[in-house]
């Protein structure tokens, strides 16, 4: 504003562009100047908003193993830009890894994942990732990233079978990492973790028919109220006896839609 | 068969009258005074055998493995200070993986032979290090079928057919000239590396040993893994046959 021009005054941006040899304002060689952080010196290099995102994952143990089940779109803010992009990586015979958020962070953290197993390959001592020691690694992992103010802007999902028995965990952007029968991230959280873990509380342990047909359900009532939804969808069931991938189709019914208002 | 160095050989930084560095002279010395190796590149793989020798029957069998994994599809095996090995196989590994984040596929061995060679002669420039004792041998099997590469001490890299490094080199040379490697399918050149070291291997002077095998080829996928256990006493058994079968003939005649 005209009234509060001072030509003596840097007329540009001096947080970001800092004038480290001082040839801006001589006169100001006796202030002491407020300590910056790193992250603030950086702001150009750090993540702030995600840009090309995942959707929810949902995932629940039942009797004898873990199942999961992610949708394989990628985001585009609003537009569904990257149609088969599968966020459930197996990383090894009993370690499942799933990715929702930004998805350049979750290629960031697969491929430090399959580094990782493929260095330990090679020292033939035939010891292994377990789905425990994964879990861990990511939460110190996404926790330093935050305390670098430059976080990975994803839900990381470990599930497997850890000393025979299903394992289910889940860490957030802030490194904030917890294990539970129930793990839903996203927008999942809010529309279908309530009724979920009402039914799984109440109901005797699912056997894997069951649990298959109940996480269908589950991404049915998700892709009718998820904006950022995809009906083609993997499924991951994890047992003692290995790995099993599906790939399947939401069969919509939108019958109802016609007795709605707003929908004509 | 030793040169005296007299005063050019205290660093490697120097050179001597006749052209020389004795330094890395020295280092391959290193070298010949360790167990042999023997690598064998057939016609649909490549074979390690390595002559371990073992100085006491204290230490516990299967430690200070000579053969070695660098990335899935390449096997490592050395010859010399097994310290200075291991520094190699730490950069090995580095690089393969380095490759393998960089270009999103596994190094060939030919490029990682190169790398190697180059980290190895950088310890030949300067006063203030010294030359890796050791002699690396590298093998995969690619796209472009079975490759082994071998990297001296100077930092000089090769190809070859089939080689062999160690105490009982020239030995077990004229013996891999007896064999034709372009027909050997990968189990007979697995049986045959045994047998070599175990002909070349001098029971006056070092009495136990362990005999190391491991292949890479198109029956294991170009996967570098160390023989099974069947194939590894098979090929034994045909090694210690064939002695017999040498000492026969020396009573014979």
């Amino acid at each position: 504003m005209a009234s509060t021009f001072n030509p003596f005054e840097a007329n540009y941006d001096t947080i970001n562009d800092k004038d480290d040899f001082n040839i801006g304002n001589s006169n100001k060689n006796y202030t002491i100047d407020p300590l910056e952080t790193e992250a603030e010196r950086n702001i150009r290099t750090r993540t702030v908003t995600p840009v090309v995102t995942g959707s929810s994952v949902t995932a629940f143990i039942f009797n004898g193993g873990v199942i999961l089940a992610a949708d394989v779109l990628g985001s585009y803010g609003s537009l569904a830009k990257y149609r088969n992009l599968p966020r459930i990586h197996q990383v090894n015979d009993r370690t499942i890894l799933a990715l929702g958020g930004d998805l350049s962070d979750a290629d960031y953290i697969k491929e430090a994942i399959d580094a990782k197993i493929e260095e330990d390959l090679v020292q033939e001592d035939g010891s292994e990732m377990t789905p425990l020691a994964l879990y861990a690694w990511c939460t110190r992992l996404m926790y330093y990233r935050r305390t670098q103010f430059n976080p990975l802007l994803t839900s990381v999902v470990v599930a497997g079978i850890e000393n025979n028995e299903p394992f289910l965990g889940r860490i957030n952007d802030k490194g904030s990492a917890f294990k539970e029968f129930l793990i839903m991230t996203g927008i999942a959280n809010h529309l279908a973790q309530g009724w979920i873990r009402t039914i799984l509380e109440n109901s005797n342990e699912l056997n894997k028919d069951q649990a298959e047909r109940l996480m269908d359900r589950i991404v049915k009532q998700l892709f009718y109220r998820d904006c950022r939804a995809f009906a083609r969808y993997r499924v991951c069931i994890v047992t003692k006896d290995g790995v099993e991938f599906k790939a399947k189709e939401v069969q919509p019914d939108w019958s109802l839609a016609p007795t709605l208002r707003n929908t004509e | 068969m030793s040169s005296i160095g007299s005063g050019y050989d205290l660093s490697a930084s120097q050179f001597s009258p006749d052209g020389r560095v004795f330094q890395v002279e020295y280092a391959n010395k290193a070298v010949e005074a360790s167990g042999t190796v023997v690598a064998l590149r057939c016609k649909d793989g490549v074979a390690f055998a390595v002559e371990k020798i073992v100085t006491s029957r204290l230490y516990e069998s299967g430690s200070n493995k000579r053969i070695h994994n660098v990335d899935k599809h390449i096997g490592m095996a050395v010859a010399g200070l097994l310290a200075d090995a291991r520094q190699l196989l730490s950069v090995a590994r580095d690089e393969a993986k380095q490759y393998k984040y960089d270009y999103g596929v596994s190094i060939p061995v030919k490029y990682l032979a190169d790398r190697l060679a180059m980290y190895m002669h950088a310890y030949t420039l300067y006063g203030f290090v010294r030359p890796f004792g050791c002699y690396i041998l590298l093998a995969a099997y690619e796209s472009d079928g079975p490759q082994l590469y071998g990297v001296e001490p100077s930092g000089v890299t090769y190809g070859y057919y089939g080689i062999a490094v160690g105490k009982a080199q020239q030995t077990a040379k004229t013996e891999i000239e007896k064999l034709k490697l372009s027909e050997l399918k990968l189990e007979d050149a697995v049986k045959e590396a045994a047998k070599i070291i175990y002909q070349v291997h001098d029971e006056v002077k070092d009495r136990m040993f362990e005999l190391e095998l491991s292949w890479v080829g198109q029956l294991n996928d170009g996967k570098h893994e160390r023989v099974p256990a069947n194939i590894f006493e098979d090929a034994e058994k045909f090694a210690k046959a064939s002695l017999e079968e040498a000492d026969d003939d020396d009573d014979e005649m």
